[in-house]
């Protein structure tokens, strides 16, 4: 055999050997990730977020973090072509230790102080106790969008290394009440190429020569939920599901948000079967009475939903979900709110690219 | 040579390629198993449990809540550990109970059961409503749990809806609500089943189904699962003021088997944000549901879970069951420091690593003559039941009764079905369960004397480090790694003393001599500069030693200081970087971890895009040193990139 014929056959087999991780993967909330994303990340008036964010190694994590706003340019105005998203976007960095968690408040930030002191009681102000990870910049009002931490090397280039996991908690500032999920992970794949276009699934090409280097984003979703209504004025209670709607494309460099066709499959308790469509730009919060009337108890006709979300077929690239599902009676007091990350289903045939600024890669 | 092919990790127990096992438990995708691990039922509080067809096709599922209750040893007939009042004279001790149902879910349907209520008339009935292909819910009845107090797991399996038999199909999604109400106030926790999914065409279809091992049917268990939480007492800013936390730990056994033995012992490893670490163990039977600061003390302030002893908000537990699998299920409670409302989030766990011992998980066989598995035999199953016996009826109209599965259904069936009509159901297993690890197999093999330290491992583990076998051995018999990169890896060196019993060395940077981990390669990495750990070891490349001689020579020496500046540490770990996917008892262990060939120390450095391996062949070697400057032998490895689409020959 030849030396070239040699190198052929080991890099084939090299293929087949990694060929199992690149077709299973998607994304993890179970598992460690080489890039994290915490899809609903809110401080405004009502709400705040604190993250939590974990190396998993025995050895140091690096991090490149981005939170990007997907608050409308308006707010206060429906969203369209007049009143795009914000999309702006801050990066820093974090360094952690191995095994190490920490935490910040989005609000509030954190800052590297080597002064700080071991928590003591009365145990409010130990924010900043612990190694710091770095700076974390505090975000002002206004912001609705998501957080998205990709591991890096010592160099500051991108590293498979799927130790990162995370939550987010968000708490409702009038009641205390609570959201709390786990942040969306994908993960490395030994096929990092370490350059700046991150890779999330699809097959070799031009941009990606090396296929994919992160597990695939979903491209559809199941999302089990009540269905919609509100009977506060008989002094009964409301039910209301939104779904935050984050495409997994995202170019930092131009800052261009990218926009998903949304199919909505509804089924209910009898099996019966209702459509919907919207389609969501950058990063999208959408109520679902608000998508179609399909979500409504009273033209289901049913207490309980299975939705199928799907990009649809001319989108390329997939999204992530996370749900929020509301209930209660007009009293603050009396309102419940949970929220979860749902299951997936397929994972986009197409790769989902995310770029990043040359100056964060060597 | 067969000194460097154990080394390499050829002769040895099989290292992998950095492929993630097939399946493994989950909250993401569709399953053949859920597990709710928190049902509870109390005067306030009531749980709405959720369980979905992800898929098209109708699939049944046998399921049962699995409850711990006090029972009355050694007392007298009729005396109870009711907790008011108790007059068991001999010992409460906690039992569990099964309550079996059975679900037939139509497809995408999303079925939905109150755990008070439960489910007496379904959606789709099957008499009244039928839906598409003639599908329905005919044979659903989940039995209600009543006021309570009850505090219970649940598990749900998809099963074939004739025999019973256990179905590899995932597509079972589950999720829960823990709702508490009171006139005042109202509280709710959302939070998603956990998933096992089967393993494809390995299934045997008895009641008995293997997690993991070398018979695995269904996903193993991990090893360890992460819980990542703040610290019991920590204050964090909730509405207008600020809130204290708490966090419950719900823990429930992978297995649910009455002849497997006796109970494990969980361990907790607690990492605060300064990145140290406390430790605590406690016995485990069947579930376990606690506030984690009373886990380990009955004085909270003091517990390892607390912001007290931890001095910082957040932390991370690993959780490792010792001769059974777990799974987790944390409970958050942030409690209001002005107004004292109480509200809850559900804090999922994380998983590492799979278990390499097996956890099984037993079904009730249905009972004889339940044609419809309702939980009892009515006339109209006897009758029909009579009917197969005389050939008139086929058996699949009620497998169940043919418990031979003989196809016929003979007197002694006919028998059992009318006990089980007459005296009801067998009773509920009465559980668990652990199952005893498999003892690791020693392996006959021994490396050559070394003087200094000896190089037990030498090669690269994936940046998720995960320890790969090599490629190839070349003729000089150097193990060959074969990457498409020439970054985004690690390099690893283990050693142990050698016949002089030298302490070995622990530094791989020194700034003012030689380190005792000595690395040189033959080809420059990186942009090959020669200044050594330039930018404090994060940028600038590693300059080649082309004829690999270990000396003194200050060029040699500031080679071997500027990569080995670049290691995690820049000195032997205390604990090893590498990851052991396939353990039941650490996520993270020496490669050469089994007698006679134990690791002592393991160096781990990665190699970033600035000291990147050159396209080719570099060799690397390598020798360690003990504390009085006396070397081991010295080893060498090839690290051969090849990088995609490289047509060059």
């Amino acid at each position: 055999m030849t030396p070239r014929g040699g190198r052929r056959l080991a890099l084939a087999a090299w293929l087949v050997a990694v060929a199992p991780a690149l077709g299973g993967a998607q994304t993890t909330t179970s598992e460690g990730a080489a890039l994290l994303v915490f899809p609903k990340v809110v401080v405004d008036d009502q709400w705040d977020t604190a993250i939590q964010l974990t190396n998993t190694a025995n050895r140091p994590a690096r991090a490149i973090c981005y939170y990007v706003n997907g608050a409308l340019t308006f707010p206060d105005l429906p969203p369209g072509p007049t009143n795009p998203p914000l999309w702006t976007q801050v990066d820093f960095r974090l360094s952690l230790v191995r095994q190490q968690p920490t935490q910040w408040v989005v609000s509030r930030g954190r800052v590297v102080d080597d002064a700080d002191q071991v928590c003591r009681a009365p145990f409010t102000t130990c924010s900043g106790s612990g190694l710091d990870p770095g700076v974390i910049p505090p975000v002002e009002g206004g912001f609705s969008g998501e957080l998205l931490c990709y591991e890096v090397d010592a160099s500051g280039a991108p590293w498979s290394g799927n130790a990162l996991i995370g939550h987010a908690t968000l708490t409702h500032r009038a009641t205390g009440a609570l959201l709390k999920y786990p942040a969306v992970g994908s993960v490395g794949l030994p096929s990092n190429d370490a350059d700046g276009t991150l890779c999330l699934g699809g097959e070799a090409s031009e941009v990606c020569p090396s296929g994919a280097e992160y597990g695939g984003c979903p491209r559809s979703w199941t999302v089990s939920h009540p269905s919609d209504f509100d009977e506060r004025a008989s002094d009964g209670d409301a039910s209301a599901t939104r779904l935050v709607v984050a495409p997994c494309t995202h170019d930092f460099v131009t800052q261009e948000p990218q926009s998903v066709q949304l199919s909505f499959l509804a089924t209910n308790e009898f099996e019966q079967r209702f459509s919907a469509a919207a389609r969501v730009s950058c990063w999208t919060d959408l109520v679902l009475a608000e998508v179609a009337q399909i979500f409504d108890r009273d033209v289901i006709g049913a207490d309980w939903l299975q939705t199928e979300i799907r990009a649809a077929g001319q989108t390329p690239g997939g999204f992530r979900l996370v749900q929020q599902t509301a209930r209660g009676a007009a009293e603050p007091a009396r309102l419940s709110v949970v929220a979860t990350v749902p299951p997936q289903l397929d994972a986009a045939p197409q790769a989902d690219l995310v770029r990043v600024p040359e100056e964060s890669v060597p | 040579m067969i000194g460097r092919l154990l080394r390499a990790g050829l002769a040895l127990v099989p290292l992998l390629d950095g492929v993630a096992q097939a399946g493994a438990p989950s909250s993401d995708l569709p399953a053949a198993i859920v597990v709710y691990p928190v049902v509870r039922v109390g005067a306030d509080t009531d749980t709405r449990i959720q369980l979905s067809n992800a898929g098209s096709e109708v699939i049944d599922a046998d399921c049962f809540y699995q409850l711990t209750e006090p029972t009355c040893l050694g007392g007298l007939p009729g005396q109870s550990c009711a907790v008011e009042p108790n007059t068991c004279s001999g010992d409460c001790v906690a039992r569990q109970r099964r309550i079996p149902f059975h679900v037939r879910i139509t497809g995408r349907q999303p079925l939905a059961w109150s755990a008070r209520r439960g489910l007496t008339t379904p959606p789709i009935d099957g008499a009244e409503r039928v839906a598409t292909a003639g599908q329905s819910n005919a044979g659903t009845r989940v039995p209600g749990l009543g006021d309570g107090p009850v505090d219970a797991s649940l598990r749900c399996v998809v099963v074939d809806g004739v025999r019973g038999a256990p179905q590899p199909t995932n597509a079972l999604v589950g999720q829960a609500t823990l709702a508490q109400a009171t006139a005042a106030a109202r509280d709710a926790t959302l939070y998603r089943a956990i998933g096992i999914p089967a393993l494809p065409e390995t299934g045997n279809g008895d009641d008995a189904i293997v997690l993991g091992g070398p018979n695995a049917e269904y996903a193993a268990c991990p090893t360890v699962q992460l819980l990542e939480h703040y610290f019991s007492g920590s204050g964090l800013p909730s509405g207008t003021s600020s809130a204290t936390v708490d966090t419950e730990l719900v823990l429930t056994a992978c297995s649910s088997d009455p002849d497997a033995g006796a109970g494990s012992v969980v361990q907790f490893l607690v990492y605060n944000e300064f990145g140290q670490r406390f430790s605590t163990s406690r016995p485990f039977q069947d579930r376990v549901a606690t506030s984690m600061a009373t886990m380990d003390t009955s004085d909270p302030k003091r517990s390892i879970f607390s912001v007290n002893v931890n001095g910082t908000l957040a932390g991370q537990t690993q959780i490792n069951g010792y001769g059974a699998g777990t799974l987790a299920l944390g409970l958050e409670t942030h409690r209001d420091a002005t107004s004292g409302a109480v509200h809850t989030a559900a804090l999922e766990v994380h998983h590492v690593g799979a278990r390499v011992s097996e956890d099984r998980l037993v079904l009730e066989p249905a009972c004889p003559g339940d044609c419809n598995r309702g939980g009892d035999v009515s006339i109209d199953e006897l009758i029909t039941s009579v009917n197969i016996a005389i050939g008139s009826t086929a058996v699949d109209g009620c497998s169940v009764v043919d418990r031979n599965a003989d196809g016929l259904v003979a007197i002694n069936e006919l028998i059992a079905a009318v006990s089980a009509s007459l005296d009801g159901c067998p009773a509920p297993f009465v559980l668990p369960s652990a199952v005893p690890s498999p003892s690791p197999t020693p392996v006959p093999t021994e490396l050559p004397v070394s003087i200094g330290p000896q190089i037990t491992f030498l090669g690269l583990a994936t940046a998720d480090d995960l320890p790969l076998r090599p490629d190839a051995i070349d003729e000089h018999g150097r193990a060959v790694f074969i990457r498409p990169h020439g970054q985004g890896f690690t390099l690893v060196v283990e050693a142990r003393q050698g016949v002089e019993r030298g302490r070995i060395g622990a530094t791989t940077y020194r700034p003012d001599g030689q380190p005792d981990l000595q690395i040189l390669v033959s080809r420059p990495l990186g942009d090959g500069g020669a200044a050594v750990c330039e930018n404090d070891g994060i940028r600038g490349g590693v300059p080649a030693m082309p004829d690999l001689s270990f000396s003194s020579d200050p060029a040699v020496v500031a080679a071997m200081n500027d990569l080995g500046c670049r290691a995690y540490d820049r000195q032997a770990l205390p604990r090893p970087c590498t990851r052991a996917p396939l353990s039941d008892d650490t996520p993270f262990d020496f490669v050469r971890n089994r007698s006679p060939i134990l690791s002592e120390v393991q160096y781990c450095l990665p190699i970033a895009r600035a000291w990147s391996f050159p396209a080719g062949d570099t060799i690397v070697a390598v020798r360690v040193l003990d504390v009085r400057g006396t070397p081991g032998t010295i080893e060498e490895m090839v690290v051969r990139v090849i990088p995609p689409f490289e047509e060059g020959g």
